[in-house]
């Protein structure tokens, strides 16, 4: 396979202004600014393949966006190297940035607002070279897995946050990049609206083949597009690899779920704890290596109607792993 | 030709979007021609006192303000349109969208964004300079008023190079907008710059280059103009145009983006 993406100790160190408290200090610091560094992006390394959807996972100020500006040429890091494509993102060759784009969900559409839809597109094409045939042809692609057309017509400045995601996404991809970085895409979605996006994302990637790196704190959004994760903290990466062998390594246990005959509440808590009880059917957490010999011992001592064995929900894995660290 | 194809385009989409509102078109239309009303009720005030002002007749001050009116209207559509708010754009974090597309970013960035009904400002002053001709009763050969169309071209592009670079000066100092400045400065137009002593001229000639931008291309169409101060015009136009190229180039590593 192709790695379309390389990046080696990429760091970015900000430099930020401190404000201290008082006017005193405030007047000051005009004549004598202090800075301090705030590392928020630390030696990071990973590759990317042809065609792969990774998630780019970690807690708020991990560092995740800082690294997604650096890759599509926004920020110059303050260290390290990356190539993508064959290019270097900061370099910002038109060569480059045609084959990428970068979607956020904190600002899906830029430029001007009163434009429609429509022109927006118009001006897209001028832009990033696009043929009028491709143009055709990938707007009618894209018109039918986000159903554009009553927004066509419609002024940017107008459009509800859903609409201008969907614009944001029909803008960014009018063009067919080969490399996508999403930044959070289905924030503020209503439920509905994530589950097109959701769906339109894997359409576009199975269709175009492209290399994507997908940031959000959605786990299902993850869970649904990807099947490798890298996680970030603090700046480093902690975790590359399979999706599945990580929320392995992060939850020790696993859920076991037992029905049992009659609605007669039990106490199983002999067996592991018991996280959700109702009508007789129970959610015991149980360490993944004593899983068979609970089995064994529920099967034999209850009245088993049914019996599953779970992962625990991943969201919740990833949650606790962020507050109590990431080992 | 890439970037007047885009320019073009920006320009027809900005009008459609305008002429969808038509009290707009009425509104600019009596603004401006209430503004230039009044700048001329003044001139003639003026005149009514004295038949010289800096050395100009009542027409050639005429034509220096229907001059200075066309680069109002100019700057109101092409420039301002993007430098308004452009301290904000910056502290939003929104020079990424001109970063990540593959044409040149300070033409995005400065030119990407077009009032098309400014252009009823420099359509008046156009009338204003066509009258001030006719007030004068001469003859103007062909030959200058090229000179001034092209005189007139670099006043342009020094106005679109001051503004832009009033604007980028948020890039160091974050926050501060010296919008008003600007408009401060760039009234000194009406008026020709012979007018002032030195060294308010020095400075309003080569600092803040008021007079490249209306006593040059102004007096060009009514008295002629040297090829000596043709050319220095020309140079000086390009070498705004490197200055800006050059500020935006460092003040781009001062960019950090935002936090989201
Ligand atoms: N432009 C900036 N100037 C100064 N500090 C910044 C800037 N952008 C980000 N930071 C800091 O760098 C760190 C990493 O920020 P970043 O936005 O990359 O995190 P993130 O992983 O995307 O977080 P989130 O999940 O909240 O979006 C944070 O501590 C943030 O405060
Ligand atoms: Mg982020």
């Amino acid at each position: 396979m192709d790695r379309t993406i390389h990046v080696h100790h990429l760091s970015m160190t900000y430099r930020v202004p401190v404000r201290q408290e008082g006017l005193g200090a405030a007047l000051r610091s005009l004549i004598h600014r202090s800075y301090r560094e705030l590392a928020a992006v630390d030696a990071v390394s990973f590759d990317l393949f042809a065609g792969e959807i990774v998630g780019f996972i970690g807690p708020n100020g991990a560092g995740k966006t800082t690294t997604l500006k650096m890759l599509s040429g926004i920020l110059h890091p303050t260290g390290g190297d990356a190539d993508i494509l064959g290019f270097q993102p900061w370099k910002r060759q038109p060569a480059f940035l045609r084959r990428i784009a970068i979607i956020r969900g904190s600002q899906p559409i830029g430029g001007p607002v009163e434009l429609t839809v429509m022109d927006s597109l118009r001006l897209q094409q001028l832009i990033y070279d696009v043929d009028d045939r491709a143009f055709k042809r990938n707007l009618g692609q894209l018109n039918a897995m986000l159903d554009l057309r009553t927004l066509l017509d419609r002024q940017i400045r107008a459009l509800s946050l859903g609409e201008r995601m969907r614009c944001g996404l029909a803008l960014n991809l009018i063009y067919r990049p080969e490399v996508l970085f999403l930044d959070e895409p289905t924030i503020g979605m209503d439920a509905s609206v994530v589950e097109t996006t959701r769906q339109f994302i894997a359409a576009y990637c199975q269709e175009t083949a492209a290399t994507v790196l997908l940031t959000s704190h959605y786990m299902a959004d993850v869970e649904r597009l990807c099947r490798r994760v890298i996680l970030m903290d603090k700046g480093t990466v902690r975790y590359d690899g399979d999706l599945r062998t990580l929320s392995e390594r992060l939850s020790p246990y696993k859920i076991l779920r037992v029905s049992l005959v009659g609605a007669k509440a039990l106490d199983l808590s002999s067996f592991g704890e018991v996280d959700e009880a109702e009508n007789g059917t129970y959610d015991i957490r149980v360490g993944r290596r004593d899983v068979p010999s609970v089995t064994a011992r529920l099967l034999a001592d209850f009245p088993v109607t049914d019996l599953a064995v779970l992962e625990p929900p991943l969201d919740r894995v990833i949650d606790r792993a962020y507050r109590t660290g990431v080992a | 030709m890439k970037l007047l194809r885009l320019s073009c385009a920006i320009f027809a989409m900005s009008l459609k979007a305008d002429l969808a509102h038509r009290s707009n078109i009425l509104f600019q239309v009596l603004l401006s021609l209430a503004a230039a009303g009044s700048s001329l009720i003044t001139v003639q005030i003026i005149f009514s006192r004295t038949d010289h002002l800096g050395g100009w007749t009542l027409h050639e001050a005429v034509i220096l303000f229907g001059t200075f009116t066309i680069l109002g209207g100019i700057l109101l559509t092409f420039v301002e349109p993007n430098v308004l708010w452009f301290h904000q754009r910056v502290i939003a974090g929104q020079l990424d969208e001109v970063l990540v597309k593959p044409a040149p970013s300070l033409f995005l960035l400065s030119l990407g964004r077009h009032a098309p009904l400014g252009l009823v400002q420099a359509v008046i002053g156009a009338v204003i300079v066509a009258w001030g001709i006719s007030l004068s009763g001469d003859a103007f050969p062909v030959w200058r008023g090229l000179v001034w169309l092209t005189l007139l071209a670099v006043a342009a592009v020094i106005t679109w190079v001051t503004r832009v670079l009033v604007a980028l000066i948020s890039l160091w100092v974050p926050g501060l907008a010296l919008d008003v400045v600007y408009d401060g400065a760039w009234q000194f137009g009406r008026y020709p710059v012979t007018m002032y002593r030195q060294p308010a001229r020095f400075v309003l000639t080569w600092v803040l280059p008021v007079a490249f931008i209306t006593t040059v291309p102004a007096r060009a169409l009514t008295r002629g103009v040297s090829p000596q101060l043709l050319g220095a015009s020309l140079a000086f136009g390009f070498v705004a145009i490197m200055i800006l190229r050059l500020v935006w180039m460092s003040g781009l590593r001062r960019y950090t983006s935002a936090t989201s």
